[in-house]
């Protein structure tokens, strides 16, 4: 299994270890609902190294991104960044990534673990002739995910110019203890929060740093376990559970990653027409109405009817009740629409509700 | 160190004896592997129950378990603080954390199952 430049830190810290997409990974430290409650409340630090990163740029390279990813990079201001998906040319998805804007012609590509080497390889095959270079910068930059509602005053103690500048989805590169790195605020919690792109060399300092920071307000290490379940309750897709190249952004209920107005992209086509009918199914979020934990797999019923599949699911520690996306005909995606989980052979009453389960209020 | 006054299954549930009766539970390396415990669902009093079958689940974070009892006999009783405070088990699994009290129909079962001492061993053997 691969290891992570931080993954002393992770036995150091005492976190059990899983394999996640070939990686060892922490899946948890303290527990998965005290570092959930901490990320909420306070702040979490985050070892996202196992993801892909790609930088690509050149003269060619906005062409190259407006026929490879579903959204409009066109308007995306230098110092932006956006959520978009790469489909194949039946609109199913290949992977969702994030896109950053570090200058008019060089971009960082965020894509998932599962999906690098794919997506690095049909990158390659989708260039174009002309001025576009690709280079995996995986092995070579560490990512680290600083998020919850303290994490500005953390960031502040390490790179103040992050901290006090970055807007939701925004990106800068800087000076992060004297290293040249990214920060973004980005994440995957529905927390404000930051990401840090960083040389692999300075993972360790940079977790320290920030584990010495944030003390004051109690920051704690984080693991896969509590970023799922913080991930679920805003409704954010996990590849492989969510989605996957059977599904289409459309499907997902992620059009707002589909830009149409662009011109054409890989899979638009497909994805024009499925627009125009209307998709058969949509992604919705559900809770049950007792008490229950819905799993991926676990099918999905109407009036008796098997109508679809769970795609994720766990119980919300927020409203306390199990909650979960899946798949139904799209006449039965409204909230409010009455469905059943069967779980394990017991149907639970659940209903459809508005995503996401959880937000923040903002300050 | 596990409990020597308890039995234990290799399924990692514990049973504690008091003469017919045995309370069951599920032992601290079940616990803290399943991290997180949120539901648990026990079997209603009054079941009737079989040596090796399933009769309920521990819900965790992470994943899903199955609760399987070691003896046959009736559910006389079911935690009922679990029902609230499932976290009960993560903190005191052959404690507060008990699940369920069942009437033996056989009690000889209890010999089949393993003593705290085999019952670490067991787990060592495991680790390899």
């Amino acid at each position: 299994m691969k290891r992570t430049p931080l993954y002393e830190r992770h036995v150091a810290a005492g976190a059990k270890l899983v394999d996640f997409a070939g990686w060892e990974m922490p899946i948890q430290y303290s527990g998965v609902i005290d570092e959930y409650q901490t990320v909420r409340t306070a702040a979490g630090l985050f070892d996202v190294s196992h993801m892909g990163r790609f930088t690509v740029e050149g003269r060619d390279v906005l062409t190259f991104l407006q026929h490879v990813t579903t959204n409009n990079v066109g308007p995306l201001a230098v110092g932006a960044a956006q959520y978009s998906m790469v489909c194949n040319q039946t609109g199913g998805i290949k992977d969702d990534i994030f896109i950053y804007r570090l200058a008019a012609t060089r971009f960082l590509l965020c894509v998932n673990a599962s999906n690098r080497e794919k997506i690095f390889s049909w990158f390659c095959a989708k260039a174009p002739q002309g001025d576009v270079r690709l280079s995996d910068e995986s092995d070579e930059l560490a990512q680290i995910a600083l998020q919850g509602p303290r994490s500005p005053q953390v960031l502040r103690a390490i790179c103040p110019a992050a901290a006090d500048s970055l807007k939701p989805r925004h990106c800068l590169e800087t000076d992060v203890l004297r290293t040249h790195g990214i920060v973004s605020r980005t994440g995957y919690t529905g927390e404000v929060g930051y990401e840090l792109y960083l040389p692999s060399s300075s993972a360790k300092p940079v977790w320290d740093a920030l584990m010495k920071a944030g003390a004051p307000v109690g920051i704690k290490p984080c693991g896969l376990g509590s970023r799922d379940l913080l991930r679920l309750e805003v409704g954010y897709l996990l590849y492989g559970n969510d989605i996957d190249e059977q599904t289409t952004p459309l499907e997902a209920s992620a059009a707002f990653a589909v830009d149409f107005t662009k011109g054409e992209f890989i899979g638009s086509q497909a994805l024009h027409g499925q627009q125009a009918k209307g998709p058969a199914k949509r992604l919705v979020g559900f809770e049950l109405l007792e008490k229950g934990v819905p799993r991926h797999g676990m099918k999905i019923l109407a009036d008796g009817q098997d109508i679809g599949l769970v795609s994720s699911g766990n119980l919300s520690p927020r409203l306390q009740k199990g909650i979960g996306l899946g798949y139904v005909p799209a006449k039965l995606s409204e909230p409010g629409t009455p469905i059943q989980i069967d779980i394990r052979g017991r149907v639970h009453p659940a209903v459809v509700v508005k995503l996401p389960f959880y937000q923040r209020t903002k300050a | 160190m596990e409990p020597n006054d308890l039995r234990y299954h290799e399924e990692h549930e514990w049973i504690r004896v008091q003469g017919k009766q045995a309370t069951l539970g599920i032992s601290n390396f079940a616990q803290d592997a399943l991290g997180d415990i949120v539901f648990i669902d026990l079997p209603k009093s009054g079941a009737a129950v079989t040596a090796g079958q399933q009769i309920g689940e521990v819900e965790s974070t992470k994943t899903t378990s199955s609760i399987y009892t070691p003896v046959s006999g009736t559910v006389v009783k079911i935690n009922p603080d679990l029902k609230d405070h499932p976290e009960a088990v993560n903190a005191d699994p052959y404690g507060k954390g008990w699940m369920a009290v069942i009437e033996m129909s056989d009690p000889a079962q209890i010999d089949k199952l393993m003593t705290a001492a085999q019952y670490e061993s067991f787990l060592a053997s495991q680790k390899k």
